[in-house]
């Protein structure tokens, strides 16, 4: 190698940045990112939207793929609606989870409080739709996954002591265009089993109906 | 023979007056060193509780269970004005901020993995969980197509949830809901925590969202007095940096022993630092002689040699006894204020001239011995309590009082004999008391109908049994947990405690307490909550493998295979998507160990010291049952009800026992010791007058006051009877003597004195703060003024002293 060459190679070693530098300059800017669109919607008061969500599973000789309407109320009420294939809604609140078969037409309510830990574990499940994904840097490693000019897509993978390791290999989640919400987002489970939920239609702060929040007979 | 003996005495100390006065000095220097270098004081509750196997079982368990070394704080916010977020800040904080050398452990919340952990290990045993009748119960009917169907519909429709994650997987390895039956039985284990908790955020929070709950863990016991205050500064001054807006209930068995221990201590100052300046007052000021000091000398002097003789022949010492210093100070100055009185009445001190009558001292002797010795004979018939407490009181006090009578007779008529022999204008004043002349007749009717009237509202005397009556610790401590239990709730629980030596042998002993036709047979089980109904033994976990292997047979796995297919065909369920689940059905590996689910530790745990296993059953504290299962219980040593209903009444029956045999016996020996020492019957009915109307007066006052007895002021009840035998025995002793003998006596002006003095000793624990020794103080004092009263008043009439005036007779 020439004197020359090493000299220019040392200089290029000197000011770029290192692997680690690399990652902690990565880790700040997926930082800026949550923290960007946590700001956006945490200034959110309710969100309606339509959803089409696809589920392939081991134990299903096909796709199972669904479509209805989503409500969100903040700080913690979650309606979900499904109009196709089947007629079912659920609402989850902090205090319970109430779900509602348009088949038999028959409702059930399971009430957190004597059984703290089926709230934490909803929690964990409806975390995604919340929006607080700053918290969440703390219990996954979270990865950048598009290109500049790309919607912004976040990989979300289990850190080592996360309980939700033994459930979830990654979830990546797409941003619409404005960051203000979730374009779509999509779960690979341990075992293999995949969802992906797709967001359309999606109205922000608009005056919701309490009917909007009833399981029974609202869809 | 005791004219002999004390002459002899009394002449020898008389004559060695210096050396016998500066050995008692010497001696008192030594004492007064001890008590605050040698002696230790126990705090030890059980002291003042009876010698009972099942109370002691009871107090053991709450000292070892997990709850002793924990202490829970509930935060929350004083307004609205902050938020949720604002407040699980502070949680963290505080838990961040708590000495980890003294808090071991911090838990603000559930811990995920655990419970993750803890279910999969149950999961997977479920061939071993389920019992034969939880198979024919719960698994059996779960197998018909219609059942099936309608299962793999609610799994179908899981899919259908927000994210649906796991939802698959848990059908295909759990399609019949198996694991349903597990959790059931955890939530009820979880149920018996006692407390209405959620979690939000990671946080346990109360049902209504306003408070938070930290738990820390420490390996100080309670019972660890200066452990205790280590952890409460350092608890305080992490308190002290939280937030104005954040409030903070804490409940720990710690608070209670550094509380209790605050309060004795100031009482403890408090009311001998008031009887100090009453017996001053009464007599330096009243009678005008501040040689009168020497008298208070005595009882002091006493009471140092008492409680380091006591440490040394016990090897230890309540803070209840020197609580009762004061009051023993009290009773034992009598005997000084007789000499004193004896000593001012004008004759001088007498060289060994021999003659009884000739010196005031010595003629007071005998009914001074014979008034002491009535009070040792009192505090001896707590010796038949099986309360260790009352046990060091009696020694304290004996040997107290028997130091004041020997120093009272020995040294201080020749100290106060050395201040000069001009006899007190002051006591020559008084004299009218001596002289005063009460009607007789009408002071006994009087007090006949009085009593009568005491003895009908000591009818509705009632007994406390609650610690709390004898528990010293702060109002704003109890507030606080008051508080505490309002937010989180609070059921009462009693806990049947069973003991193996090893861990299967405890498991083993658990399963045949709860089995079907163990201690819980015809009540509602599903209100016991125990470990071994989710985890048993490990021989039950093998008969259950033996069931569960029995019901699962080829026909039956091949029909649920074909039913599965077909009912899962309509919903698009593949060939094969329950193998996970027909998989799992046998299992090699019989499970070990303990299942980790955060809680077991209050179910199971190993005790310290090789101690063995110990396993604890909870269930509703309820009469009818504890008392069933207690009686199931019966004779057996390796498992017991620990009940807190059943302690109260446990703790009522013995002491209630305890006091009928403490009075029957403090009763027999009064009056045998006042029928030997005064032989006539007139003298004899005198002398016990004033316990008569001391005992019906005081249960009648505290009944109207609507006051209780209680394990602490029972004893001042036999206190008072010993007092007051010693007014009625002077009196009565006064009584033989002729008019002029009565004149110069000074036995009223002395009685006086002493029920002062008493008063004085008795009174000032109304200042304490301890309910103890409150309740005490008034016992004391409604007691000691009945009984004093009735000694002046109406005694002399009853002993055989008449208006007119008598000749002289041999007492």
């Amino acid at each position: 190698m020439s004197p020359r060459l090493a000299a220019f190679l040392l200089i290029l070693l000197t000011i770029l940045p290192g692997p680690s530098a690399l990652a902690a300059e990565d880790e700040a800017g997926i930082g800026h990112i949550l923290s960007r669109l946590e700001s956006n919607v945490s200034s959110l008061k309710t969100l309606s939207a339509s959803f089409v969500q696809k589920k392939k599973m081991a134990a299903f000789s096909h796709e199972i793929q669904m479509s209805g309407k989503v409500f969100i109320r903040k700080p913690s009420t979650l309606a979900w609606h499904v109009k196709e294939p089947v007629r079912y809604s659920v609402l989850i609140t902090d205090k319970l989870i109430r779900q509602w078969d348009g088949e038999t037409d028959e409702a059930h309510e399971i009430s957190f409080a004597g059984n703290p830990m089926l709230g934490s574990v909803l929690e964990q499940m409806t975390v995604w739709f919340s929006g607080k994904y700053t918290t969440l840097a703390d219990d996954y490693h979270v990865s950048l996954a598009s290109a500049v000019g790309e919607p912004v897509k976040l990989v979300f993978t289990p850190k080592d002591g996360n309980m939700a390791k033994k459930a979830i290999s990654t979830v990546t989640v797409g941003l619409a265009r404005d960051e203000r919400y979730l374009s779509w987002i999509r779960i690979v489970e341990a075992g293999g089993d995949t969802t992906t939920i797709e967001f359309s239609d999606t109205v922000f702060d608009s005056p919701l109906d309490d009917k909007d929040f009833e399981v029974k007979g609202s869809v | 023979m005791f004219d002999r003996l004390y002459g002899l005495a009394y002449d020898f100390t008389h004559r060695h007056w210096r050396a016998s006065s500066a050995s008692v000095l010497f001696l008192s220097a030594l004492a007064a060193f001890g008590l605050f270098t040698y002696v230790n004081y126990d705090g030890d509750v059980l002291l003042m509780l009876p010698e009972n196997r099942g109370i002691e079982r009871s107090i053991e368990y709450f000292r070892s269970a997990d709850a002793s070394g924990k202490v829970i704080m509930s935060l929350g916010l004083k307004d609205g004005g902050h938020t949720r977020a604002e407040l699980l800040a502070s949680v963290d904080s505080l838990a961040e901020g708590l000495n980890r050398e003294i808090f071991t452990e911090v838990m603000t919340g559930l811990r995920e993995s655990d419970a993750s952990n803890g279910m999969d290990q149950i999961f997977s045993a479920l061939p071993y969980l389920l019992s034969k009748e939880d198979l024919e119960r719960h698994v059996d009917p779960r197998l018909g197509r219609a059942e099936v169907s309608e299962r793999l519909r609610a799994g179908y429709l899981s899919m259908f949830r927000p994210g649906g994650v796991m939802a698959g997987r848990m059908i295909m390895e759990d399609p019949l809901g198996l694991r349903v039956i597990a959790l059931n039985k955890l939530s009820r284990l979880s149920a018996s925590l006692g407390f209405d908790v959620i979690v939000k955020d990671g946080h346990l929070m109360s049902a209504d969202e306003s408070h938070a709950l930290l738990v820390a863990s420490t390996d100080i016991k309670a019972t660890d007095t200066i452990g205790s205050r280590m952890l409460v500064d350092s608890l305080d001054s992490s308190l002290a940096r939280l937030p104005a807006y954040i409030t903070a209930d804490v409940v720990s068995g710690h608070l209670h022993t550094v509380s209790n221990e605050s309060t004795i201590k100031s009482d403890i100052k408090l009311t001998l630092a008031i009887a100090t300046a009453g017996f001053v007052l009464l007599f330096v000021v009243f009678l005008g002689d501040a040689g009168s000091v020497l008298v208070f000398a005595v009882p002091a002097i006493a009471v140092l040699m008492a409680a380091n003789a006591s440490y040394f022949l016990l090897g230890r010492l309540s803070y209840s006894v020197m609580g009762l210093a004061a009051v023993v100070a009290g009773i034992s100055v009598d005997y000084g204020i007789h000499v004193y009185i004896g000593a001012r009445k004008g004759s001088a001190v007498s060289s060994s001239s021999g003659a009884n009558g000739a010196h005031p001292v010595r003629a007071m002797a005998r009914p001074i011995t014979y008034g002491a010795l009535t009070t040792v004979g009192m505090f001896a018939s707590f010796f038949v309590s099986s309360i260790k407490g009352y046990h060091q009181m009696a020694v304290f006090s004996i040997i107290s009082v028997l130091c004041s009578l020997a120093i009272a007779l020995l040294v201080l008529p020749h100290v106060l004999g050395r201040r000069g022999k001009t006899p007190s204008v002051r006591i020559e004043r008084l004299g009218w008391m001596e002289r005063a002349r009460v009607p007789g007749r009408l002071a006994f009717g009087i007090w006949f109908v009085l009593s009568v009237l005491m003895g009908y509202l000591a009818t509705e005397l009632r007994f406390d049994p609650e610690i709390r009556a004898i528990d010293g610790t702060s109002k704003e401590i109890l507030a606080s947990e008051d508080r505490f239990f309002d937010t989180w709730g609070s059921s009462r629980l009693a806990v049947l405690v069973g003991r193996a030596r090893s861990l299967e042998e405890a498991r083993e002993l658990e399963d045949s307490l709860i089995d079907e036709g163990g201690v819980f047979k015809g009540m509602d089980r599903e209100r016991v909550s125990s470990l071994a109904s989710l985890w048993p033994s490990q021989k039950k976990m093998r008969q259950n493998a033996s069931a569960w292997a029995d019901f699962w047979s080829p026909e039956r796995i091949k029909e649920l295979r074909y039913t599965l297919r077909k009912e899962g065909e309509p919903f698009g369920y593949s060939s094969n998507a329950f193998e996970p689940f027909f998989d799992s059905l046998f299992k090699e590996d019989l499970p070990a160990g303990l299942p980790e689910i955060g809680i077991t530790q209050r179910y199971i745990r190993e005790l310290p010291s090789g101690g063995g296993w110990q396993v604890s059953v909870f269930f509703p504290d309820e009469p009818e049952m504890t008392s069933a299962v207690m009686e199931r219980l019966s004779g057996r040593d390796d498992a017991y009800v620990v009940s807190g209903k059943a302690l109260e009444r446990t703790i009522s029956d013995s002491v209630t026992s305890d006091m009928k045999k403490m009075t029957m016996m403090a009763g027999i020996i009064i009056v045998l010791l006042t029928v030997f020492f005064l032989r006539r019957p007139a003298r004899i009915a005198g002398a016990l007058v004033p316990v008569v109307t001391s005992t019906l007066w005081l249960a009648g006052g505290i009944s109207a006051l609507g006051l209780k007895l209680n394990v602490a002021n029972l004893v001042a009840f036999i206190v008072v009877m010993g007092l007051c035998v010693d007014y009625g025995i002077f009196i009565a002793h006064r009584a033989g003597r002729s008019r002029h003998e009565k004149d110069t006596s000074g036995t009223v002006l002395a009685v006086t004195l002493s029920a002062l003095s008493s008063l004085i000793g008795a009174g000032v624990l109304i200042f304490a703060e301890h309910p103890a020794l409150f309740s005490i103080g008034v016992t004391l004092v409604i007691g000691l003024g009945s009984g004093y009263l009735s000694s002046i008043l109406v005694a002399p009439w009853v002993a055989g002293e008449r208006d007119a005036p008598e000749s002289s007779e041999a007492s």
